[in-house]
This record gives C-alpha cells, structure tokens and sequence, in this order.
C-alpha cells in the first residue's frame, strides 16, 4: 500500500530543488527519491510516443537500476493539465509495479505558486527560505544556480581572443614533439590541474593554449584526469569549463569532452549533457560519456573503476600507444622557445 | 580529437559493461533525463526537508 508521507515544509524542498540541480528555474518532472538515488529531471512528454519513453525511461530508473523505497515527484510548468497528467501517469506506473516505491508528495509548481496535489493545498515559496538555503549553499562555496537550464550553455559561451593570440604557435610546438616530449608535456597537463585543485587560479592565456594544443593526445587526457575522483569533480568541472569558455572554435571539442567527463563524474547530468551539446563532432570518450547518462551509471563507481595515480611509467605507455594525426603534422617552424609558449623543461608562465 | 583509446576511456568502458542498455534511447535532447547524484551530505540535506510530522 502506498504510504504518503507529508512534507514538514514545502518551502524547504522547493527552495532545495534548485540547488541540487543547478538552476533555479526547472521546467518538467522532477524525481527526488528519499534516502538515496539519483534526482531526476525529464521534459514532459507532449506525444503519445513521447509520453510513454518518458515512462519507460523514468521507471528504468527507479525500478530497475536504481530502486528507492520512496519518491516525491514535483512537476514543473504552466500547463497544469500537463503536469497534473504527467503526475497521474508516472506516480501510477511507479506505484503498481511490484516493489515500487511509495510516491508522495506530488507537488505541481508553476511560478512561485505550488499546488500540493494529495493534500489539495496551494501556496507562494516563501522568499526568506529560499534566501536562507542561497545562503547555506553559499557559504559551502558552492556556485549559485543559473536562472535556466539553457543558460547552462550560455555560461559555456567566453571569449576566446586571448588563448587564439597564442594557439598557433603551441599547436605548432605540441606537431613538433617527439615522444619523451610528448610525455613531459602531458606530465605538465597534470600539474595544472593540480595547481588549479589547490589554488583555484584559472591559467593563464599561454598556459591555456599549450594545454589545448596536447590535448589530442591521450596521454594527455589521462594524465589530465589522473586525480579525477567523486570528491574533487566539481572542482575539476570548474577548470574545464573555463578552458570551454576560453578556447578557440578548433581546438575547443576536447575540453569540453573533459567536462562532460567531469560533470558525469560530479554527479551534474544537465551539465554534462550541455559540454556534449557543445561538439561540433563525434568522439570516442564523449560518446562513452553519453552512454554512462543515458544508462543511468552510477557516477561513484568512477572511484572504483579507475586505474590509480601512476606516475610516468602508465604516462610513457599512453604516450607511446598515441600518434599523432598525419594532417596535423607539420614541420617545426618554432621550437621550445616559440613567442608566448614554454617549454616542458622550462617553468611555464603563471606557474 | 584523436579517437586513440586512452585509459580514461577504457575506464569507461569497464563501467559501461557492468550497466545493462537503457530501455529506451532518447530520440531527443528533450526527451533526455537530467540524472543528480547527491553527496551523502547534501542528500541528508534533502531528506531532512520531508519529515513526517
């Protein structure tokens, strides 16, 4: 039987909600289960079609990979008769499935206003509440919600005048490297995001072009993402979203691959699914990124799965496995010393 | 990108393989899920906001 249990106070749940999801104003079906599990936030479906992959996907989730016990569901959006529908829909396939979890709260949200559908009850998210939490994330250090979820991709948006004065001349020297070159290089890769997880200082525009300009080669992807773990994603997030922001048109696919890697790990769905919206093509890890959303993995088995910190050995193994692309080959016209970039035997500027 | 395999993608691989298919592919980027993986913190966070009174 299913067993309703009462929110204490919709204005702490509502005024959480944003925070968890990283904008302020969600539209949708939003699934919070209760005790643990993933948060969840879907389109409603406006097609028969789309109505029942949007039951199929909702209840792969909660009944088969990740089972909870009980869930509130909060639909978001001006169309009451959509949401109020969306409820009806998802709370009954969730409710009669054998072992499915108790459903209760279903709140209907529009606006400010809420609409607590079990209790029959309305009222406004009082605005001191929601003030409070802003203020308890924040002193967390925690980044504020954006107002949309679209604004997401504008946060993606920077200028990337500064790096594009120095790219041509890295991308040049990062053609002209040979093999233990190559690994020292992705060795420093790794420095800067270590600098960065204990500084939090972005790089500067030289720094960032040289990392962009290796960033094709593997070695220099897992060296970048050799301290990658649950506990720091968020902050590896940041780094990469700022290189995103910052990086020219053709070199900008691989860090923002990076962060759609890193904001899976952390957990941000909607911001890993925004760096992948971001390709301008195909590649191997985004795709594998996709996969992980789409199936639901658990992002703290990363922690598990991935092959600990280890040094220069498993570094000069990746670095020999990669070649570099013919057609990017080109012949050396600047060295180490090249105007704006340093080399890896040389301390890098903003070091 | 270079599309050589790297250890971070096969670490991903080896997730991928221990996770059955979706059901159902979203055919959109609106039928897409937003998936939210709480830290144990923020999720005592959330559930101390329903309390059965």
């Amino acid at each position: 039987m299913n067993r309703t249990l009462k929110l204490s106070s919709h204005d702490e749940l509502l005024s959480y909600v944003p925070h968890a999801l990283g904008f302020r104003r969600p539209q949708g079906m939003v699934c919070l289960p209760m005790g643990g599990g993933p948060i969840s936030r879907t389109d409603l479906p406006s097609t028969p079609k789309e109505k029942e992959e949007f039951l199929s996907m909702l209840t792969d989730v909660y009944l088969h990979r990740h089972p909870t016990g009980r869930m509130v569901l909060v639909a978001y959006g001006e169309d009451g008769l959509a949401c109020l529908e969306a409820l009806a829909d998802l709370s009954g396939r969730l409710v009669e499935a054998p072992n499915g979890p108790d459903v209760g709260p279903m709140l209907w949200v529009n606006g400010d206003e809420w609409f607590d559908v079990l209790e029959r009850t309305t009222g406004t998210i009082d605005l001191g509440v929601r003030a409070r939490f802003d203020a308890e994330f924040a002193l967390q250090g925690r980044v504020l919600p954006v107002e949309r979820r679209d604004d997401l991709a504008t946060a993606l948006q920077g200028d990337p005048t500064g790096v594009a004065v120095h790219l041509p001349a890295a991308e040049e020297r990062a053609m002209s490297m040979d093999t233990s070159t190559r690994i020292a290089e992705a060795a420093w890769v790794g420095s800067m995001l270590d600098g960065f997880l204990q500084h939090r200082t972005y790089l500067a525009d030289a720094d960032a072009a040289r990392v962009l300009a290796i960033l094709h080669d593997s070695g220099a992807r897992d060296a970048s993402m050799t301290k990658l773990a649950r506990e720091n994603a968020r902050v590896v997030s940041e780094f990469w979203q700022d290189l995103v922001r910052r990086a020219p048109a053709e070199v900008r696919d691989a860090p923002a691959t990076m962060l759609a890697l890193s904001s899976f790990v952390a957990g941000d769905g909607a911001k890993a699914w925004t760096a992948l919206d971001q390709l301008s093509e195909h590649n191997q890890l985004a795709d594998l990124v996709a996969l992980a959303l789409e199936q639901a993995v658990d992002p703290k088995t990363w922690d598990t799965f991935r092959s600990p910190a280890s040094g220069s050995a498993a570094m000069q193994r990746a670095a020999l496995r990669t070649t570099i692309t013919p057609d990017r080959q080109r012949p050396e016209k600047n060295g180490p010393g090249a105007p704006g970039v340093s080399g890896p035997d040389s301390p890098a500027p903003g070091r | 990108m270079q599309n050589t395999r790297s250890r971070v993608e096969a670490t991903m691989a080896r997730m991928l393989a221990t996770s059955p298919p979706p059901v159902a592919h979203a055919s959109a980027a609106s039928a897409r899920v937003d998936l939210v993986y709480l830290t144990e913190d923020d999720q005592r966070r959330l559930d101390e906001t329903i309390r059965e009174p």
